[in-house]
C-alpha cells in the first residue's frame, strides 16, 4: 500500500509543480510584458515635448549623431532627466506602498501612511514660507536644496515618531497606523498654519510644491536618488518569502521562522528613507503608493517576489504616463502632476474595483 | 497687492511691441509743481455719490476724516496725497511691506481673509478700503449695519489706479494733489512712449518674465502670461502666473529675462549680495545659462510694486532703459523713484527695487 500512494503522489507533485512552474512563467510573462509598456512609453515620452524634435533629430541625438546644439540638450539634460525622475519616483512610490500595505497588512497603507508626506511638506513648508532651514543654508544660493533637506529631515522625523510611539505600545500595528494617522494630522496643521501666515508669493510656491511635480529635474539630484533606490529595492526583495508568510498572520510567520519584528523594522525604515527621499526632490504625489501595489494584485496576485518588481513597474508606467499628460495636455502649460494622478488615478481605480471578480487583498 | 503683477510690463510691452505712437507731448520728465492745497474750502459737495471698481454704489459724507485701511495700495495713495492722518488703522501687510508709510504706530486690523471686526467697529471709522479682489463679503454684512462704509478699490491696476487716485483726491478734499501727482505719472509714462514710439520691428527685444523665487528655489518657469501674443506664455501682462515646460522657455529663447518678486529687494534692503547670489545661482541651476539672456547676461530684477504694482511707470521707464539704453541716455528712473518719495511721500528715499545682472559686473 505505501508504495501504492508513493506511486499515486509522484503524478500529483509533477502536476503541483507543473502548476507552480507554468503560473511562474505566466507570472515573468506579465512582468516582461509590463516592462514593455515601460520601455514604450518611456519611447513615447522621450519623442513628446513642448519642442518638437523629429523621429530622425532625435535618433540622431539619442546616437550621438545630431548637430543642433539646443534640440540635444532638450533632449539630454531637460527631457530625459524628467522621465528617469519619472521613473524612479514611480518605483520608489509604488514600492513603498506594497511594502506598507504587506507590513501593516492594511490595503489602505501608503507611504504616507505613516506621517512621512505631512512631516516632508511641513519641512518644505518652513523652507518656503519662513525662509528656515533645520541646518541654516543660505536661501537664495541652495533654496532648492534647502527645500529638499527639510522635507526629508521631516518626513523622516514625523515616522520616527510614530515608531518611537508604536514602540511604546510593544510595537503594536494598530497603535503603528493610529500614531501615524495623528501624526500626519499634527504636521498637516503646521502646513496649514504656514499656509496661513504666508504672503502671496510663497504661498503660491508651497501650493506649487505640494501639488508635486518634476520641473527641475537634474541628473544631479537622480545621481542620489537612484543608488538609494537600488540599495533598497534589493534589501526589500531579500524579505520577499518573509514578507509572504507575514501574509498569512504574525503567528504562522513567526511559527515559519521569520522574525516578524526585525522585517518590520527593517523593512519600515527603508521605505521611510525611499519615499522621504524621492518626495523631498518632487513634492507630494499622492496615489501612486496606494494605487500600484492594488493593480499589481489585480495582474500578477499577491506572491511578493513578483509583487514587489510588478508594483515598482506599474508605478513608473503610471507615474511616466502621468507625467506626459501633464507636460503635454495643456502644452507648453503644466500641469503638476500630483493632479493628473489623482484626477485620472482614482476614477480608474474605482473603474477596476467595481468590475474585479474577487478580493485580491485576501 | 502683494503679488507681482505685470500690468505695468503689460503697459510696456504694448509699447514696445506694437510701437504704439507717442502723443505729442515733453520729453523731459516735467516734474509738476507740488503746491500746497489753495484752501480748505471743500471743492465737492458735502455727500458724494459714486460707484467703487467692484461696482457698488457709495454714499459718503465728504471729506473722510476717519478710514480704516486695509489695502496698503489705498494706504500709500491716501499718504501721497497728504491726507494720513485720517488713517486710524492699517491691515494687510501693510507695516511690513510699506514700512516708510510710517503708520507702524497705528492698530493693525489683519487681512481682508482675517480682518478683526471688533477692532474695526471699536474705531467707529466712516469707511473702510479694501481690495476687490477679495470676494468675501463679510466686511460689509458686518461693518455696514454699524453705518460703517466699505469701498473696494485696488490702486495699482494700470487701468484703474488714476480713477482711483481721483475719487480719493474727492473722498480726503484732495483733487488737486490728485490731479498733479497724476500730471507728473502722466509725464513719465509719456516719456516712455515716445522714446520707444520710433523703435523699428527687428530692433524690438523679446523678453520673458518669471517668478524670481520660484525659479530660485524649484527650477520652475512661471511665467507671466502676454495678452500680445495671443495670451500665450510670453513677455507676461497677465495677472496670474502659469507654469510652463522648460523646453518652451528653451524655445522661445528670449532677448531678455525679466524676474519679479519681493522676496528679495525693498525699502529696508541695502545689501546687493542676495541679488547676485540668486542670479549666480539661476544661472547655475537652471537652463537660463542657456538662453540668449542668459548668455548676454540681459537678465533684471524688479521688486514687485515697481513693475508689478502702483509704481509700475517708473520700474517701467527703468526696465526700457536696461532694454534700449541708447534712447534713455540722459533718463535716470532712480531720480523719479527718488523723486516719488521724497516729494510725494515726504521720506528719504532708500532701498533696492532693481538689480541689472548685466551691469553687475
Amino acid at each position: 500500500m505505501p508504495n501504492k500512494e508513493m506511486s499515486a503522489n509522484v503524478p500529483v507533485e509533477g502536476k503541483v509543480m507543473a502548476l507552480y512552474r507554468g503560473s511562474i512563467r505566466s507570472k515573468l510573462l506579465l512582468l516582461s510584458i509590463t516592462m514593455l509598456l515601460l520601455l514604450i512609453s518611456t519611447l513615447y515620452a522621450i519623442s513628446r515635448g513642448a519642442v518638437e524634435v523629429p523621429l530622425y533629430e532625435l535618433l540622431a541625438i539619442l546616437f550621438g549623431q545630431s548637430s543642433d546644439e539646443m534640440l540635444t540638450y532638450i533632449v539630454y539634460e531637460v527631457r530625459l532627466p524628467r522621465i528617469v525622475m519619472a521613473i524612479v519616483t514611480g518605483i520608489s512610490l509604488a514600492c513603498a506602498g506594497a511594502i506598507m500595505q504587506a507590513l501593516l497588512r492594511n490595503p489602505l497603507a501608503d507611504p504616507f501612511t505613516l506621517g512621512v508626506s505631512s512631516g516632508a511638506a511641513f519641512g518644505a513648508a518652513l523652507a518656503i514660507v519662513a525662509g528656515a532651514s533645520v541646518f541654516g543654508i543660505n536661501l537664495v544660493q541652495s533654496g532648492h536644496w534647502m527645500i529638499a533637506l527639510n522635507a526629508f529631515v521631516f518626513g523622516c522625523l514625523a515616522v520616527l515618531v510614530v515608531y518611537g510611539l508604536a514602540r511604546l505600545k510593544n510595537s503594536s500595528t494598530t497603535v503603528l497606523l493610529l500614531a501615524g494617522v495623528a501624526i500626519g494630522q499634527l504636521f498637516s496643521a503646521g502646513v496649514s498654519s504656514l499656509k496661513y501666515f504666508s504672503d502671496n508669493e510663497a504661498l503660491k510656491d508651497l501650493v506649487v510644491w505640494l501639488m508635486g511635480g518634476f520641473w527641475g529635474a537634474k541628473w544631479q539630484v537622480l545621481q542620489i536618488l537612484i543608488p538609494l533606490l537600488v540599495i533598497s529595492l534589493a534589501i526589500l526583495i531579500k524579505y520577499a518569502w518573509d514578507l509572504n508568510a507575514l501574509s498569512a498572520g504574525e503567528e504562522v510567520a513567526r511559527t515559519l521562522g521569520v522574525k516578524v519584528k526585525r522585517i518590520r523594522w527593517v523593512c519600515l525604515l527603508v521605505v521611510t528613507l525611499m519615499a522621504s527621499t524621492t518626495i523631498a526632490f518632487t513634492g507630494i504625489i499622492g496615489f501612486i503608493g496606494l494605487v500600484a501595489p492594488h493593480i499589481s494584485r489585480m495582474i500578477i496576485g499577491t506572491d511578493n517576489r513578483f509583487l514587489l518588481p510588478c508594483s515598482c513597474l506599474v508605478g513608473a508606467l503610471l507615474l511616466l504616463l502621468s507625467d506626459t499628460a501633464a507636460r503635454m495636455l495643456l502644452s507648453p502649460v503644466e500641469i503638476p502632476v500630483g493632479i493628473i494622478t489623482a484626477l485620472f488615478g482614482a476614477p480608474f481605480f474605482v473603474y477596476l474595483l467595481v468590475k474585479k471578480r474577487r478580493d485580491y487583498w485576501a | 497687492m502683494k503679488q507681482a503683477n505685470p500690468w505695468l510690463i503689460a503697459l510696456f510691452a504694448m509699447q514696445l511691441i506694437t510701437g504704439c505712437a507717442a502723443a505729442p507731448g515733453s520729453e523731459q520728465p516735467s516734474a509738476a509743481p507740488h503746491q500746497e492745497e489753495v484752501s480748505n474750502k471743500p471743492q465737492e459737495p458735502d455727500v458724494l455719490t459714486f460707484t467703487d471698481t467692484a461696482g457698488k454704489e457709495i454714499t459718503l459724507t465728504l471729506p473722510v476724516e476717519r478710514a480704516v485701511v486695509i489695502n496698503r495700495n489705498t494706504a500709500e495713495a491716501i499718504t501721497l496725497l497728504g491726507a494720513k492722518d485720517a488713517i486710524l488703522a492699517t491691515g494687510d501687510t501693510t507695516i511690513k511691506n510699506n514700512p516708510y508709510l510710517d503708520l507702524a504706530g497705528k492698530p493693525d486690523v489683519g487681512e481682508t481673509k482675517q480682518v478683526n471686526l471688533e477692532l474695526i467697529l471699536s474705531l467707529k471709522p466712516q469707511v473702510v478700503f479694501a481690495y476687490t479682489n477679495r470676494p468675501d463679503q463679510t466686511l460689509e454684512e458686518k461693518l455696514e449695519p454699524a453705518g460703517i462704509k466699505v469701498v473696494r478699490i485696488n490702486n495699482y491696476l494700470p487701468e484703474q489706479m488714476d480713477e482711483e487716485l481721483r475719487l480719493l483726491g474727492k473722498l480726503f478734499n484732495k483733487t488737486e494733489k490728485a490731479e498733479e501727482f497724476l500730471q507728473w505719472k502722466h509725464s513719465i509714462e509719456q516719456l516712455l512712449a515716445d522714446r520707444v514710439a520710433g523703435l523699428k520691428e527687428e530692433e524690438k527685444k523679446s523678453v520673458l518674465a518669471l517668478s524670481a523665487g520660484f525659479l530660485n528655489t524649484n527650477g520652475g518657469y512661471r511665467i507671466f502670461p502676454s495678452q500680445s501674443i495671443g495670451g500665450s506664455p510670453g513677455v507676461g501682462e497677465g495677472y496670474a502666473t502659469i507654469m510652463v515646460d522648460e523646453e518652451y522657455v528653451l524655445k522661445r529663447n528670449p532677448d531678455v529675462i525679466t524676474l519679479h518678486g519681493t522676496w528679495l529687494g525693498g525699502y529696508e534692503t541695502e545689501e546687493i549680495k542676495p541679488f547676485e547670489e540668486a542670479l549666480d545661482n539661476i544661472m547655475k541651476s537652471t537652463s537660463v545659462s542657456r538662453l540668449k539672456a542668459g548668455q548676454s547676461r540681459d537678465i533684471y530684477f524688479f521688486y514687485t510694486n515697481f513693475v508689478g504694482s502702483d509704481k509700475r511707470y517708473i520700474g517701467t521707464l527703468q526696465l526700457a532703459k536696461y532694454l534700449y539704453p541708447a534712447l534713455f541716455q540722459d533718463v535716470d528712473p532712480q531720480q523719479y523713484a527718488q523723486e516719488y518719495y521724497e516729494k510725494w511721500l515726504g521720506v528719504p528715499y532708500k532701498g533696492i527695487w532693481t538689480y541689472s545682472y548685466k551691469n553687475a559686473k
